[in-house]
């Protein structure tokens, strides 16, 4: 794992995993039935095991195609982008997941489904900050400096945009990954629930309407852990590529 | 002035996109009050007689629905904005009367809360409180802390605006300041800090309908028939409230972005 | 550089235009422009924001901006661009950004990439210690990102350079040392270089031949006027004293607890007198703004007392600061109303007009809540009236007072905040870098007002600017500040002519073109070195400037100079 991203899970121990450990010794201490505890670290699994490929497949996704439908609009890879980055409030990830639950019912295999469910929000998320950004890196704005730049020194257009353009669309979706996690974290929820998995989610709802104050607290104090876990990897992942950690110090000697 | 006329070349204005905002923010607003309209006509386009939910087209069970989630999101969104709204105005008083640490805290703990899962506090509430009015709450705080940071960052950029050092060089006394500078020009910012929360609200209470946590059955919302056709497989019932939720969800976006764009400009 | 073994007298230009014409939609931007740039040769174009210099420098690299078309022929031989703003990819370190440029043109490695920047960074004097290669640009300071920006072009060598805006919101002593050291590499080493900028830039000075972009067409350039508009009168007695006026402002506790500040400005005394033009020069960090601000007590300094004429506004402006919160006590309070009669003389003009209007109400509404605060005096029917005089006073149209604060240009917004300035008939108006938003004519046509209104209303006025000469020009007296100290005063002719400071020499050589005698950038406010703040940067720094910060000593009749080495000869 790259140092960056052990360093932010490091920082992140006293809001990620302090939060799941209490949750999880709360449900072995309060919770009515005897197994909550086990069920509740298994149900952790399973909701992390939905959410993070989900979000960082959909987040990479949609960073790109958001991208690119400013460089290119009128291309298939602009087109999806624009797509996506209109769509965006359009389809949260319960709507979505009901969606899944719906086609689940109809004999769809549930797995690629969910993930699917989960990973479009992300998308949709991604490409609606990388696009305009996207946009001002290469318009005639202040921000358009560092391409001009680029350009008018001679570099090639796939460095300018590689190395000029895409970090500046980047930034802005590293900056809000925070809403995506927020908004998988629901998404989850509601798929697990709907579709039965064994996930934290579903645990907690079931225990909602049960009315068990007892058996739904644990898990939500549990699921706060799991989403500081979450942006603390994110977290990890931004510094991880961004450009200004990759010092050249080795070469310093010039 | 005729010389004024030349666009400066090399210091371009920006694309208009606060214009484009806030056409969007239009058709958002024009699409929410649709909804609203065709919600509070809906019991008319039912079979005259008395409602009979399950029975009725679906079109017209879905838009029965909005009526509840509508006014819900409304009531919720109230609430959340003045509450976020007067977290930030209580923090920037803080900040005045006690020092900017006090002011720090504060907007750093709505921070904070921002980031955690709010969200799935209101299926908790709906399961574990009874009335209505508990829920509402409930989902009102969810927003509140998002509300609370945006207005905050608005409300301190214009602290130190320079009109209020050009006000203060006119002789006008502080109360004067704020009466006259300040309260105008917070009022479009608070107001659009406070629309982030109806998106929110929306959204957090059709997600807690959607598990069957959320609003008693007897109000009906968009959420809960979606959760009802989902498990029931009813394809037929699920299209009409989830269309019309994700476009009530896209106008209150669409909403929320405009303010925030237009409110740029005056 | 690559073709010069072939000679011959057909051998072309490396820059070389033919009637090129450049046209954006329907506005001619430049108009059959013939154009030749010789090796060795550094051609300077000025012109003011949006003459179409950046479009010109575009269509010269073969990449026009958006929306521009052109005509005629162009031909340049190997360039590079520096764009304006001098931005970089604002977060990849600079060595790698060094390197694919330097490497792109060359085909050379990092390493030796890197050694060929180092060269350059020896050419531009940028000292070894301050080369931070591993840091990504936004880290670095504006002046050293500069200088690499400049060092790169020279590690690549191109046949032609083209700068746009080059090193534009430097310091002018930072930002004229750099482009004569730039021009001199292009003379050394046979590079056609042209600078574009703004005629306020100073590029003309490092320059061969100068061209001034007007009205479509490459002139050259009408001398800026170096007299002031009317003969300056005689100013009359004393009203506004400034008595050991210092500021500082707080910072956050430090390890243990203690208290700290940082002290931007110190203990400074200063006369004006009625009809009296008073030039405040410094560059960045040497805190004349915040010298005007205290003056005006927005906010009231930290340190020391401001007297207008005998009344204390210190002592006027603090208590009220405390209670006008709650209250509404206009007028009841005798502090306040003295404090309210010394704004109503004493106006200041901000260096951002157009952020200084409240954008929720018209010109005229603003306007009508001045009147009503410092003129009560004026009735309410013949406000209207007042406006309209203030507004066509300051060059506006009557019909200006309906706009809104949006809607307003640049220039106009900093007529608009003339205008308002002198509704209340003030005797002192304290400007703070009033024309710095505005370029060339727009600089000129203010300057002009602002004077004009000055000597018709003799006013006393404080002008606080970074130009040497375009401050004194029209001053009787300048002071000369650095890191919030007087370094030197004296009247506006001897600065002008005869400067003592090494400080005030070099701001007054950079005024005029030539190379200041200072090397390396101004430190910042967080790290002043011990002793006299210009140490560093000094050529006649000895060791005993380290030990003790120099105090104004008299070395002529109303001629003031703090430093210890003062009557050194500069070549010494
Ligand atoms: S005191 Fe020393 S360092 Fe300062 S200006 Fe004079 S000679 Fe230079």
């Amino acid at each position: 794992m790259p140092r960056p991203v052990i360093r932010r899970l490091i920082d992140a121990v006293p809001t990620a995993v302090l939060p799941m450990l209490a949750g999880v010794g709360l449900s072995a201490l309060v919770a009515p039935q005897p197994d909550a505890a086990m069920a509740l670290l298994r149900g952790l699994v399973v909701t992390l095991l939905l959410t993070l490929p989900s979000l960082a497949v959909g987040t990479a996704l949609g960073t790109l195609a958001g991208s690119w439908a400013a460089v290119a609009p009128r291309s298939a890879g602009g087109l999806v982008g624009r797509l996506l980055s209109g769509a965006g409030p359009l389809l949260p990830g319960f709507l979505l997941a009901a969606a899944a639950a719906l086609a689940v019912r109809a004999g769809a295999s549930a797995a690629p489904l969910g993930w699917t469910a989960l990973s479009i929000p992300a998308a949709c998320q991604a490409a609606r900050l990388a696009r305009p950004a996207m946009g001002r890196a290469l318009g005639s704005g202040p921000e358009g400096g560092a391409v001009r730049m680029a350009r008018g020194l001679g570099l090639d257009e796939r460095t300018v945009l590689r190395h000029h353009a895409l970090p500046q669309a980047v930034a802005p979706v590293m900056g809000g990954l925070r809403a995506a996690v927020l908004a998988a974290m629901v998404g989850a929820v509601a798929l697990e629930s709907l579709l039965d998995l064994p996930g934290a989610g579903a645990l907690m709802v079931d225990a909602a309407r049960a009315g068990s104050a007892a058996g739904a607290v644990p898990v939500l104090v549990a699921l706060g852990g799991l989403t500081a876990l979450l942006n603390a990897l994110g977290l990890g992942v931004r510094d991880w590529i961004d450009p200004a950690n990759h010092s050249s110090t080795p070469y310093d000697g010039a | 002035m005729a010389e004024y006329d030349q666009p400066p070349l090399s210091h371009p204005v920006p694309p208009d996109t606060p214009r484009a905002g806030f056409a969007r923010g239009l058709s958002g607003a024009a699409i929410l009050a649709a909804l609203a309209l065709a919600c509070a006509a809906a019991p008319l386009m039912a079979d005259g007689s008395a409602v009979h939910r399950l029975d009725a087209d679906p079109v017209a069970a879905a838009l029965l629905d909005g009526r509840g989630s509508l006014s819900f999101a409304l009531l919720a969104a109230v609430l959340g904005g003045l509450l976020g709204i007067g977290w930030a105005l209580l923090a920037g008083m803080l900040g005045t009367l006690t020092g900017s640490r006090a002011e720090r805290r504060t907007i750093a703990a709505a921070q904070r809360m921002a980031g955690w899962p709010l969200a799935l506090l209101v299926p908790l509430a709906g399961g574990l409180m009874g009335p209505v009015w508990l829920l509402a709450l409930v989902t009102a705080l969810t927003a509140a802390p998002a509300v609370a940071t945006l207005a905050h960052a608005e409300l301190s950029g214009l602290m130190r605006a320079e009109f209020l050092t050009a006000a203060r060089a006119a002789g006008l006394a502080e109360g004067e300041v704020v009466r006259r500078h300040l309260i105008p020009n917070l009022a479009r910012p608070l107001l659009a800090a406070g629309v982030l929360a109806l998106p929110r609200v929306l959204a957090a209470e059709s997600f807690a309908s959607l598990l069957g946590l959320g609003l008693p059955p007897a109000l009906g919302s968009w959420g809960a028939s979606v959760g009802l056709a989902a498990r029931l497989g009813d394809p037929v019932a699920f299209v009409p409230p989830a269309l019309l939720l994700a476009l009530a969800l896209w106008a209150a976006c669409a909403i929320a972005d405009g303010m925030a764009a237009g409110q740029r400009k005056p | 550089m690559t073709d010069a073994s072939v000679l011959g007298a057909t051998k072309p230009a490396p820059v070389e235009t033919e009637a090129l014409t450049l046209m954006l939609g329907d506005r001619v931007l430049l108009d059959r422009a013939t154009l030749r740039v010789e090796r060795g040769q550094v051609l300077a174009i000025t012109g003011g924001a949006g003459s179409g210099k950046t479009a010109l420098l575009g269509a010269l690299a073969g990449r026009l901006p958006a929306g521009v078309d052109m005509a005629g022929s162009a031909r340049i031989d190997g360039h590079l661009l520096i764009a304006q703003g001098g931005r970089l990819a604002p977060r990849r370190p600079l060595a790698l950004q060094v390197a694919e440029v330097v490497g792109h043109h060359l085909g050379l490695d990092l390493r030796s990439s890197l050694r060929r920047m180092a060269d350059g960074l020896d050419r531009m004097g940028v000292p070894a210690a301050a080369r931070r290669f591993d840091l990504p640009p936004e880290q670095l300071p504006e002046q050293l990102r500069w200088a690499c920006l400049f060092a790169m072009a020279v590690a690549v060598g191109p046949a032609v350079l083209l700068a746009d805006a080059p090193a534009a919101g430097l310091d002018p002593t930072v930002r004229l040392r750099l482009l004569h050291r730039l021009a001199d590499w292009a003379r050394a080493d046979g590079v056609a270089l042209v600078l574009a900028g703004r005629p306020e830039d100073g590029l003309a000075g490092p320059a061969d031949r100068v061209l001034a972009l007007r009205r479509a067409r490459l002139l050259p350039p009408s001398p800026a006027r170096t007299e002031p508009l009317a003969p300056l009168e005689q100013p009359g007695a004393a009203r506004l004293h400034a008595r050991g006026v210092g500021m500082s402002y707080p910072l956050a506790p430090g390890p243990r607890g203690e208290a700290r500040s940082l002290a931007v400005l110190h203990g400074i005394d200063l006369d004006v007198r009625t009809g009296e033009t008073l030039a405040l020069l410094g560059e960045t960090g040497s805190a004349k703004a915040t010298l005007a601000r205290s003056l005006l007590c927005l906010p009231p300094p930290t340190a020391g007392a401001v007297v207008w004429m005998g009344r204390d506004l210190m002592a006027a402006s603090a208590p009220p600061a405390a209670a006008d919160g709650r209250g509404d006590g206009r007028g009841d309070d005798p502090d306040r109303g003295g404090l309210r009669r010394a704004r109503r003389d004493l106006q200041p003009l901000f260096p951002d007009p157009a952020a200084s209007f409240d954008p929720a109400m018209t010109l005229g509404a603003q306007f009508g809540l001045v009147l009503e605060s410092l003129r009560p005096d004026i009735a309410a029917d013949r406000r209207d009236h007042r406006i309209d005089e203030a507004l066509e006073e300051a060059g506006l149209r009557p019909e200006a007072a309906l706009r809104w604060p949006s809607a307003l240009s640049v220039a106009e917004a900093a007529h608009a905040g003339l205008a308002r300035a002198i509704l209340s008939e003030p005797r002192v108006l304290i400007a703070d870098e009033p024309a710095s938003s505005l370029s060339a004519e727009e600089r000129e046509t203010f300057l002009d007002t602002l004077m004009a209104v000055r000597d018709r209303r003799r006013l006393s006025l404080v002008l606080a600017t970074e130009r040497y000469d375009e401050g004194l020009r029209d001053a009787h007296r300048g002071v000369v500040m650095l890191a919030g100290r007087v370094v030197e005063s004296a009247d506006a002719g001897t600065l002008r002519t005869a400067p003592l400071h090494p400080y005030s020499r070099a701001m007054l050589a950079a005024a005029q073109g030539e190379r200041p005698a200072l090397e390396g950038d101004a430190p910042s406010a967080f790290a002043q070195p011990a002793g006299c703040p210009l140490r560093r940067r000094c050529p006649l720094a000895r060791e005993f400037c380290a030990q003790a910060v120099p105090t104004l000593e008299e070395v002529a009749p109303g001629h003031h100079v703090a430093c210890h080495y003062w009557d050194t000869p500069t070549d010494g």
